[in-house]
């Protein structure tokens, strides 16, 4: 077990910057996912921590240890790839082995770990076969199992689902919970996948461009999100996010959704630009007074929910609108639907993409004053900074 | 496998499509293998002989009995068999370290392969050529000279082509440099087949460059290396053009090897029947030792 610390890391291949100004700090046996889309700069920081890659500037440091210049074998941390990397030629036990006897274990030691792991993943039928003649969850176990047979300071895992089918990928998910309630260990965990982030991690590191987008629990990100990235990320179908158009005096005020403008019962905060709606932020069908009427464009009838897609023409990349309903709604598309959006789940953004505290939310302080304008464009690839909750 | 192919040939419609597929190789095969080969296993038991106008009558095992009395034959088979236990692992050895220096990231990369695969494509003839001005007697041979001069003229000149002790290595040195290139070949298209996330894991695992290269490259390369082994050996069984051109066999058939004997025998001397009986003794011996061989590493590796 031990504490990570990302210093000031900065990374770049063939000149291309994958990892810009990084700082993450990882608590004693914290499981911390990193998430993100592909080329975000996840696995290559993960591979920094392993030794797989050479550091170029900033420091890690494991323990308050600066491990920079080690080497992969010096680091005592144990890795899970994507793509499993089980050894063809080794039987599974021979594969659990390997790390072990690397590390010159004696046979009769060894032999205990490896039958205490193979029990706990299951593995014990298949200590006698080679990796060819595993199924694609077993051969994951088994990569999992020959990180866990040894005792590292730091479990790193690439993205461990990726290359599993849905229904298996839920099933290990679940097993990969269990586990880490059972074994406390640093662990570092990598994948594209909110759900796993969302299951799986004690704090998610949200990253964007090779850069650390906001760290925090997983509630947290999914209620506060630092900016309109992570508002957008996170969550299925992702946050309706729209350039805010107000009218009327504080009171009276109203917003536009739709093209039709709707009572705002709360004031915005100074310099709210773009606002964002979860899809379960709207009810319906409303039989209200300032209900909004909209064109069913689309609908996805998921059996315990429905998911109703419509346009907005202020809508962040001309992305639909969706809502969520209750299952038991029936509609087509080109109905006329009418909705209750609650205003006061609105979440707030400034013209660079950051969060603006309201009255209904807890204040979020940023750390640095915003820097350039708002632009869709430049703001996927942009380069914010992460804020601190200083209530944390 | 598709599961029809198990059915034997013929019974399906689609079996005769597949005989016109393999009809052109085939008809090769037979013109160029198949046929020769048994006419030679025809003519070892006849008297026949080139030129000769007498009638070429059944001599029974006459022909085999000569052949393996004949100390020259047994010369050949002795310095063919040395031959493949200096050159195969040493040929093997060198294209492997050739190859894993290759597979390193480097600038001119693609020059050094090209030089090094190069050898592979010259004529034997024209191999044969060079080495002999690089062997040439006296203090003025390149390597005489070359061997004179990191000594510090402590090595005495000598004519390696024609030294009974230094003929038949000259030769090996020969093979060599000429077949490194294509073992080197194969194992890089091999080394490039490893992935690279299992150098990572070993790594992460603790394993150092060595125990990475006993590992994981290794048993990575299995199969090319068992290909590179069982060619090369059938190769040196092969020589022929090098001693033909070097060494003539000589001196005192110090370098001679089987199949130069056939030819010795078949066109120097028209005793195409005692030819015809030496290869077909050959033929059975490469067999042997190319099944043995086959036999051996399928056992090590267990399934594969």
């Amino acid at each position: 077990m031990a504490v990570v610390e990302f210093a000031d890391i900065h990374k770049a291949f063939a000149g291309q910057t994958v990892i810009r100004d990084l700082d993450l700090h990882v608590a004693e046996g914290e499981w911390m996912v990193l998430l993100g889309p592909s080329g975000c700069g996840k696995s290559t920081l993960l591979r920094l921590l392993a030794g797989l890659e050479a550091v170029e500037q900033g420091e890690i440091r494991l323990d308050g240890r600066v491990v920079n210049d080690l080497t992969p074998q010096q680091r005592n941390v144990a890795m899970v790839f994507q793509d499993y990397a089980l050894y063809p030629n080794m039987t599974v036990r021979e594969n659990l082995a390997f790390p072990l006897r690397m590390r010159g274990m004696k046979r009769a030691r060894r032999e205990a770990r490896i039958q205490s792991v193979a029990r706990t993943l299951g593995l014990e039928p298949l200590l006698g076969r080679r990796p060819a003649a595993l199924s694609g969850g077993q051969r994951q176990r088994v990569a999992m199992g020959r990180a866990l047979v040894r005792d590292p300071a730091v479990f790193l895992m690439d993205e461990p689902l990726s290359n599993l089918d849905a229904r298996l990928r839920g099933q290990i998910r679940n097993e990969i919970a269990t586990l880490r309630d059972r074994l406390v260990t640093t662990t570092l965990y990598v994948t594209h996948d909110q759900v796993e982030a969302m299951t799986l991690g004690q704090r998610v590191a949200v990253m964007a461009g090779g850069i650390l987008q906001q760290v925090d629990t997983p509630m947290t990100l999914y209620d506060q999100p630092a900016n309109l990235f992570v508002a957008r990320f996170l969550g299925s179908p992702p946050m309706n996010c729209f350039a805010v158009r107000l009218r009327g005096e504080s009171g009276r005020r109203e917003w536009e959704l739709a093209g039709q403008w709707l009572p705002l019962p709360i004031d915005p905060p100074e310099g709210a630009t773009h606002a964002g709606l979860r899809p379960e932020a709207f009810s319906g069908p409303a039989d209200a007074r300032h209900a909004l009427q909209v064109v069913v464009e689309g609908v996805e009838a998921l059996g315990h929910e429905v998911l109703v897609y419509f346009t907005d023409e202020q809508s962040l990349e001309g992305m639909p609108m969706a809502a969520r309903l209750p299952g038991q709604v029936r509609v087509a598309p080109g109905d006329t639907l009418t909705l209750l959006p609650d205003a006061e789940q609105l979440h707030w953004f400034d013209a660079s993409g950051r969060r603006l505290a309201t009255l209904t939310h807890p204040i979020c302080a940023f750390s640095s004053p915003p820097d350039q304008g708002f632009s869709s464009d430049s703001f996927w690839k942009s380069t914010h900074q992460v804020h601190h909750c200083p209530w944390k | 496998m598709f599961p029809q192919m198990n059915a034997p040939l013929g019974k399906h419609p689609e079996h005769r499509v597949a005989w016109w597929f393999m009809a052109p190789a085939l008809a090769g095969l037979t013109a160029f293998i198949l046929a020769p080969f048994l006419l030679a296993l025809g003519m070892s038991f006849t008297g026949l002989r080139l030129g000769s106008p007498l009638p070429a009558g059944f001599a029974g095992l006459e022909n085999y009995r000569e052949a393996l009395s004949d100390p020259a034959f047994l010369r050949g088979v002795a310095n063919n068999a040395l031959f493949a236990l200096v050159v195969v692992p040493v040929q093997t050895a060198l294209g492997l370290a050739l190859a894993l220096l290759l597979n390193q990231q480097f600038q001119g990369r693609w020059l050094f392969r090209t030089l090094f695969f190069m050898p592979v494509v010259f004529p034997l003839s024209l191999v044969a050529v060079i080495w002999i001005i690089l062997f040439a007697p006296g203090p003025d041979g390149l390597l005489n000279g070359l061997l004179n001069a990191v000594t510090l003229g402590a090595w005495t000149p000598r004519d390696f082509l024609n030294d009974p002790a230094w003929a038949l290595p000259a030769i090996m040195v020969t093979s060599i440099w000429q077949g490194t290139g294509f073992q080197m070949v194969v194992l890089l298209a091999g080394l490039q087949a490893i992935p690279r996330s299992l150098y990572e894991a070993a790594a992460v695992d603790g394993a150092g460059p060595w125990r990475r290269f006993w590992h994981v490259t290794l048993p990575g390369l299995r199969n090319p290396l068992i290909f590179v082994v069982i060619v090369t050996t059938i190769l040196s069984f092969r020589v022929f053009d090098q001693v033909r051109i070097m060494t003539q066999g000589g001196p005192q058939d110090a370098s001679t090897t089987v199949i130069h004997e056939v030819v010795r025998a078949a066109f120097d001397r028209g005793q195409v029947a005692l030819a015809a009986a030496m290869s077909v003794v050959f033929f059975v011996l490469v067999l042997g030792i190319t099944l043995l061989q086959r036999r051996m590493m399928r056992q090590e590796g267990g399934t594969a």
